[in-house]
């Protein structure tokens, strides 16, 4: 019995003594190797790959990420505004560019290629030619902001430091004028009252045309180009009884309810109403009293 | 005995593994997952806003990124001296340091942090900065995982180009740049000692703010350097003789820049600004905005210590638009900077007073007819309102004066006068007229009351003005940009933006209503500009809210258009103890438009107001718009040349009063 219990203190002894051991052994192990640490960053860089992207840093990194997709987006809106900028090529497509994209900014040629497109006698709307000149030969304009909306368009002509060379604002009415000019329109000449003290069959605007000084009728040409279009096609043409800016509504009737409506300066309507003496002062006092009411 | 003892022990030993255990596999739950490089966490462009003349105003996020051999060898031994002296010896964590915190910390000592580098840049790259023990262990589970991963070199560059070092400095590079004016490559012992010493706390050791605690704090660290061998005794002689010389103070932004990135982020979304890396060039004057940051602070000091005490600090802003561009050139939306702040310059639209004044008085004469020099009455008059009240206005002084000239009546600002000619116009058509000014916060049916002509309704400084601004154009209005031009990372514009004036006003009235606002500035109630020594050409109106809670001045001249607004944020009257009297527009905001304009012309200079063609100054009696033989017996009027304003007889003529001595402000 006693042999027995000897043996068993002597294998608890060595056990404690083995387990001191093994502990001993680790604690310096772990101090100088740092084993345990090593251990555990092993199995986390093993089971890594399993774990989600969490953190200030990785979320910064996502935010990074729907930065460049929101500029991306910008970019492309970009590119692609400057791609149908490119292609603007009249008046109208300009406002309604504008009108949705805001403000705007044409190189100067751009610019010009668009404002020789209108009736010349309709550009000092805009600019006075002349002073287009001068810009041109002291190469002053570098570029042209456009801006506005339906009831105001601004056009700016920018210097070198971005100082206003010149600028233009148009109302409403003379938007409507730039962009209706020589436009196929719903209007019955014959039946609208602005039109009924002026209005002339096919055959008897020919008639009036044909007495025209060569001179004007080939201006006429140049700025009615359905008379060399689609002269056939005229049934009627409409004088109105009301001005415009200065100008004379002339509506050219293809058909019952379809019309072509330019804006003509007033000489251009009274060298046409001439022959008809008394339609001619008729037209001439009727003016005269609207510029006085006007006033 | 033995044995037990050896089960107890093995007992708790098991528990202590089992719960180590347990706990670790819980732990890793939720950790991150560490990328193959840590440049892809680290590395960000910043969005940097630059001011007009191109220098850096603010940077949002980012960092520049350079690599370890470029980063001076002194900083990276000042580094570990001052933050992790057995880098190179430990495995992510210094278990030393860490039980020593811990025993510290269950004492109750002062919190101890035991935190390596690597653990740093851990906390840095994933965790919040709260301390909680499950934070700890698990900053503590991805540093050993990042010391499993990467090499120390990598680590201690990843560390060098992410810490930060105060304002906008993130990064060993972005510092050294901003501290120094050199590269990180560049960096002398000192400096790299200083700068090693800064990331303790940004804030308490920025040597800007706190040179001294900067100055300690870079001596300690020189010390740890010789003591852990990174310095030799001679070089850290020669480290310590030496001083540091700081390059401009580092960019901070200002209220200014809060306002151009709020407008940034409308455009582009609030990713894009804060990680887009956008360059972001604005309209903004440094030298203006340091001028109007200066005097806000100073005139909202001083007039705060006449004040009665209300326990709220007094408030001030102030925005400044260039005239002939609409280019807005300094903003300061408080008396004192705060990042992110509530700008008053921009978001505060408090009640204008009698600033709203000039577009009444403008609306009438584009609308009724009536000229500078027409005659109304200043007497009492009740209007009926729509809700069937009766209201009366009563003028500022609570006195009447009778019939006088509508310029007259514009330089005393009558409030009689003003609701008058509102009433006439209607509310409906001021607010519209004021639209077509630029002021975009009203609206036509809300502030379409009659107490719109005494400007009960809000507008902000910078719309304010903006609007004055097309006074002194000749009518062009520009609306106010902030933002010129925006370029992504590889340069491509992505939006430019050019001054553009539409003109919506006729400039001879325009010219008429101008010269109406510089008799308020002559001989109205902002004479007090005058009184300060401002003597260059100048126009504005004074505005001071009902129970003076709030004094405006806005002002303009050939330059600059400026508002000045002075208030508490919640609506407490502003009352002058000795003598005890309500701050109006003259007291409150015209000092600090002064102070500003007299430091601003120098940068800005005015000429005078150029009158259109069509125009002719009289000199009219202010009481009966008639002429008065001498200029010193009138005021000067702008007409249209087709308008002669008569003679008053001659015994009239004898009694002209001199110039008006009012003081009444309004």
């Amino acid at each position: 019995m006693s042999a027995l219990l000897a043996t068993y203190q002597k294998v608890v002894r060595r056990q404690y003594f083995l387990i001191c051991l093994i502990l001993g052994l680790v604690l310096i192990g772990e101090m100088a190797f740092d084993i345990v640490e090593r251990a555990m960053g092993r199995y986390l860089v093993w089971q890594n790959a399993g774990r989600e992207k969490i953190g200030r840093s990785w979320e910064q990194a996502q935010q990074r990420g729907t930065a460049g997709v929101q500029l991306e987006s910008v970019t492309r809106e970009r590119r692609r505004q400057a791609l149908e900028l490119e292609s603007i090529s009249n008046f109208e497509e300009l406002v309604q560019y504008v009108e949705t994209n805001q403000q705007t900014i044409l190189p100067p040629a751009q610019f010009l290629q668009i404002y020789h497109q209108l009736p010349y006698f309709l550009q000092p709307l805009l600019f006075n030619p002349d002073s287009l000149v001068a810009d041109a030969r002291l190469q002053r304009v570098t570029n042209v902001v456009v801006d506005g909306n339906r009831s105001r368009f601004n056009v700016v002509m920018l210097g070198s430091n971005n100082q206003t060379v010149r600028r233009a604002s148009l109302s409403i009415e003379q938007m409507n004028l730039l962009i209706n000019y020589g436009k196929e329109r719903n209007l019955n000449v014959r039946s609208e009252s602005r039109f009924a003290n002026y209005f002339f069959s096919a055959g008897e605007f020919w008639d009036l045309y044909e007495s025209l000084h060569p001179l004007r009728r080939r201006q006429f040409i140049q700025e009615v180009p359905l008379l060399t279009e689609s002269a056939g096609e005229i049934t009627g043409v409409g004088i109105s009884n009301q001005y415009t800016n200065e100008f004379v509504e002339v509506a050219f009737a293809v058909s019952g309810i379809r019309a072509y409506v330019y804006y003509l300066p007033e000489d251009y309507v009274m060298d046409l109403l001439s022959p008809d003496r008394e339609k001619a002062y008729e037209f001439y006092r009727l003016r005269r009293q609207q510029i006085f009411d006007n006033r | 005995m033995r044995q037990r003892l050896l089960f107890i022990l093995l007992t708790i030993l098991t528990a202590i593994l089992l719960i180590a255990g347990i706990g670790f596999f819980v732990l890793i739950e939720d950790l991150p997952h560490i990328p193959d490089d840590l440049r892809n966490l680290v590395y960000s462009q910043p969005t940097e806003i630059y001011a007009a003349d191109g220098s850096l105003v603010h940077r949002l996020g980012g960092r520049t990124y350079v690599p370890l051999s470029q980063i001076n060898p002194n900083f990276q031994h000042a580094l570990l001296a001052a933050e992790d002296g057995e880098f190179h010896a430990h495995h992510g964590i210094d278990k030393i340091a860490m039980m020593r915190a811990v025993v510290f910390t269950l004492m109750g000592r002062r919190l101890q942090s035991g935190s390596t580098l690597t653990q740093q840049l851990v906390k840095n790259l994933f965790f919040s900065f709260q301390r909680l023990w499950s934070r700890k262990f698990r900053e503590i589970l991805i540093s050993l995982q990042i010391e499993s991963t990467f090499s120390k070199e990598q680590i201690l560059e990843a560390y060098c180009n992410l810490v930060w070092f105060g304002g906008t400095a993130y990064g060993i590079q972005d510092a050294a740049q901003q501290f120094f004016g050199k590269s990180a490559g560049d960096l002398t012992i000192p400096e790299a000692a200083m700068l090693a010493g800064i990331v303790n706390s940004p804030i308490y050791l920025n040597p800007y703010s706190h040179y001294e605690n900067a100055l300690k704090r870079q001596r300690l660290v020189l010390r740890r350097m010789k003591s852990k061998g990174f310095l030799e005794e001679a070089a850290y002689n020669l480290a310590m003789a030496d001083s540091v010389r700081l390059t401009g103070r580092p960019a901070y932004g200002n209220d200014f820049a809060d306002y151009v990135i709020s407008e940034a982020e409308k455009r582009y979304g609030h990713e894009a600004v804060y990680y887009g890396g956008l360059k972001i060039h604005t309209t903004l004057d440094p030298q203006l905005q340091a001028i109007a940051e200066e005097v806000v602070a100073q005139g909202v000091a001083q007039l705060e210590a006449t004040l009665d005490f209300t326990g709220a600090p007094l408030q001030g802003a102030i925005a400044a638009v260039s005239v002939p561009t609409g280019e807005v050139r300094a903003l300061v939306g408080a008396r004192k900077y705060v990042p992110g702040g509530f700008n008053r310059a921009v978001n505060s639209n408090r009640h204008v007073g009698s600033g709203i004044k000039p577009f009444v008085y403008f609306a009438a004469l584009e609308n009724l007819g009536v000229t500078p020099i027409s005659i109304v009455n200043d007497t009492t008059v009740t209007f009926r309102l729509p809700t069937r009240q009766r209201w009366s206005p009563r003028n500022f002084d609570r006195r009447h004066r009778g019939r006088l000239t509508l310029k007259s009546a514009l330089m005393q600002s009558i409030n009689v006068i003003s609701a008058q000619l509102t009433e006439q116009l209607t509310p409906r058509r001021v607010i519209e007229t004021c639209q077509r000014f630029g002021v975009s916060s009203l609206d036509t049916r809300k502030d379409a009351l009659l107490s719109f002509s005494l400007g009960s309704a809000g507008i902000s400084p910078l719309e304010m003005a903006a609007a004055y601004a097309v006074f002194a154009n000749n009518g062009v209005y520009f609306k106010p940009i902030t933002i010129k031009r925006v370029e992504d990372l590889n340069g491509v514009i992505l939006d430019r933006a050019y001054a553009f004036g539409d003109t919506r006003f006729d400039p001879k009235l325009i010219y008429q209503m101008l010269n109406m606002m510089q008799g308020v500035v002559e001989g109205g109630t902002a004479r007090v500009i005058r009184a300060m020594g401002f003597e260059a050409p100048a126009a504005g109106k004074t505005g001071t809210s009902t129970e003076f809670t709030d004094a405006w001045f806005t002002g303009f001249t050939t330059a600059l258009s400026v508002s000045a607004w002075v208030g508490y944020d919640r609506d407490y009257q502003m009352y002058t103890r000795k003598p005890r009297r309500g701050v109006d527009g003259a007291r409150g905001g015209a000092p600090i438009w002064t102070e500003f304009m007299k430091r601003a012309q120098t940068f800005y200079p005015p000429h005078e107001f150029e009158m259109p063609a069509g125009l002719k100054i009289w000199y009219v009696d202010p009481r009966t718009g008639m002429q008065v033989p001498d200029p010193q017996f009138g005021i000067p009027v702008a007409l249209p040349d087709n308008l002669v304003p008569g003679f008053a007889p001659f015994w009239e003529r004898q009694e002209a009063a001199p110039k008006s001595d009012s003081t009444e402000t309004g």
